[in-house]
């Protein structure tokens, strides 16, 4: 229910919305998205169709979603992120994808940013081998490329309060297996899948 | 106004009844999409005439109110639309949360006197220092001059609109919210009878490049039409009709060239329309953009001719050629 609320919120602020995703079938997927802004995961997970929102946990920062505890109730009661830890390993030394195989052995799908950080200007930088590591260790998970276009002018790296404009989100299909495939291969495959999504919007080089 | 409000309910109803009708018979695949934008602007339509009416009904703040939100979806077109630069991003915050609720706070306490200049002085001086505090030059005057004209058209035109609510004109107490209805059904109705005479007879295009919808019979169809209706609705207005004709004549080619301008932006940009806001419209710019040059000088022009206290007023031998 607040979930559904907080989505409403979102979508109306932002002005995203994603009517259809196509390979979409209730298994797990692994919705993969440049990253700009602190607000990313959230506005990905409210634009989603009902159905895939509530089967899905966006990957968060940890320290910017239990900063204060408004944003922490938000994280873990209403959209239900993984929180990752930014700098070094969990406390309790395991893995740092640990938890986000974990969401995916339930069966839940997720979304990530395979550049590890915010891109200060907007432009795509290069994918972290995580989405490679996950997709070796979850072969049967769907990869779905996302691009997310504005967020890096709502609420850039470094500020704290947004700027009500109007983002853009680009759900495309889902990326190809291909078997055999060596790493570098395949980052930057996907890598230019979401590159596709994002036009010119922001005059920084 | 209850009559003027008939009025517009009459059309209403005929252009429903029309695109339903139109529905049933076009069997055509290509005109059927244009039946059907034209009967989702026909739905739009009747929401925008359901809301402004009620908040007109309501009173001076909700009317306020109204157009400050109205501002505030037209400028994050506008903004959204236009590129801007990471470092302006205090500059907007300021625009959008800080500048645009103090001019609409003006006008809600009736300063006409600082409602008038706040944007073109104040803000306009204050944009450039906040931004200079970054320490970024690249692109300096463009992106400045960006935020300042978002502010000028979205905002500040657009707020004389409730300002014409405040406006006090002499010997007259027909109620200034008439006055605003008068304005903003010219404006629209000048859209409307464009569109409808242009898709009727349009032929030869007016501005290809620009709006590649506008042609000259449609314009002069619709600016005739428009002249024609509001002189007859001149009785709630304290403008004699020849008065009225004359005012509606300049609103509907203020409309038209404020339309073309903010087409030519948007066309610039590479869009097509400011944004999906508005079903069958586009976007509230879409919709807004003849209302923003049209807005000042009308309120401009009522002040200095039938209004009171508007210093500095011109000599008297003007208002002997206008008849007053």
């Amino acid at each position: 229910m607040n979930g559904e609320i907080l989505a409403m919120i979102v979508r109306l602020c932002t002005g995203v919305n994603v009517s259809e995703v196509k390979g979409w079938t209730g298994a797990p997927c692994i919705f993969f998205a440049n990253h700009a802004s602190n607000l990313d995961a959230l506005v990905i997970w409210a634009a989603m169709p009902r159905e895939i929102r509530e089967n899905t946990s966006p990957v968060a920062a940890r320290d910017y979603w239990t900063k204060t505890r408004l944003r922490n109730w938000i994280a873990s009661k209403v959209f239900k992120a993984i929180l990752l830890d930014r700098k070094g390993r969990p406390k309790d030394r395991s893995h740092p994808l640990q938890a986000i195989s974990d969401e995916l052995e339930k069966g839940r799908s997720i979304i990530i940013f395979p550049e590890g950080t915010r891109s200060l200007n907007g432009q795509l930088q290069q994918f972290k081998p995580g989405l490679h590591h996950l997709h070796h260790s979850h072969p049967q998970c769907t990869l779905i490329p996302v691009s997310l276009q504005n967020l890096n002018r709502i609420l850039p790296k470094g500020q704290s309060l947004p700027v009500p404009l109007i983002g853009r989100i680009t759900v495309h299909s889902p990326l190809e297996i291909i078997v055999g495939e060596n790493r570098e291969d395949f980052l930057a495959r996907a890598r230019s899948a979401v590159a596709v999504g994002l036009q010119k919007n922001n005059t920084d080089e | 106004m209850i009559w003027m409000m008939a009025g517009v309910l009459a059309l209403l109803v005929v252009a429903s009844i029309a695109g339903w009708w139109m529905a049933r018979r076009t069997t055509d695949e290509i005109k059927k999409a244009g039946v059907a934008n034209f009967n989702a602007r026909t739905r739009s339509w009747w929401f925008m005439v359901g809301v402004f009416a009620l908040t007109l009904y309501l009173g001076h703040w909700t009317t306020v109110v109204l157009f400050c939100l109205i501002s505030f979806l037209a400028l994050r077109e506008f903004i959204t639309l236009n590129e801007t630069r990471t470092c302006d991003h205090k500059v907007l915050f300021w625009s959008f949360f800080i500048i645009l609720p103090i001019q609409y706070f003006l006008v809600g306490i009736h300063w006409y006197g600082l409602a008038s200049i706040f944007i073109p002085v104040y803000g306009f001086i204050f944009i450039p220092i906040r931004k200079v505090l970054t320490g970024e030059v690249k692109d300096f005057l463009a992106t400045t001059a960006k935020i300042q004209w978002g502010l000028l058209t979205c905002v500040y035109f657009v707020s004389h609109m409730p300002l014409i609510m405040t406006l006090p004109i002499k010997d007259w107490d027909g109620g200034n919210a008439a006055l605003l209805f008068f304005f903003v059904f010219t404006v629209q109705a000048s859209d409307v009878f464009q569109y409808v005479w242009g898709k009727l007879l349009g032929r030869r295009k007016i501005a290809p490049l620009l709006s590649p919808n506008k042609t000259v019979e449609g314009t002069v169809g619709g600016i005739l039409t428009t002249i024609l209706i509001s002189t007859g609705m001149s009785w709630v207005t304290p403008f004699n009709p020849w008065q009225a004709a004359l005012m509606s004549l300049l609103i509907c080619l203020a409309g038209f060239f404020g339309g073309l301008v903010m087409s030519a932006i948007k066309r610039d940009l590479g869009a097509k329309d400011w944004g999906s806001t508005i079903a069958g419209h586009g976007g509230v710019m879409d919709r807004i953009d003849s209302l923003c040059f049209a807005a000042p000088l009308f309120f401009h022009l009522t002040g200095f001719y039938f209004g009171t206290g508007m210093d500095p007023r011109p000599p008297e031998w003007i208002f002997g050629l206008f008849g007053k």
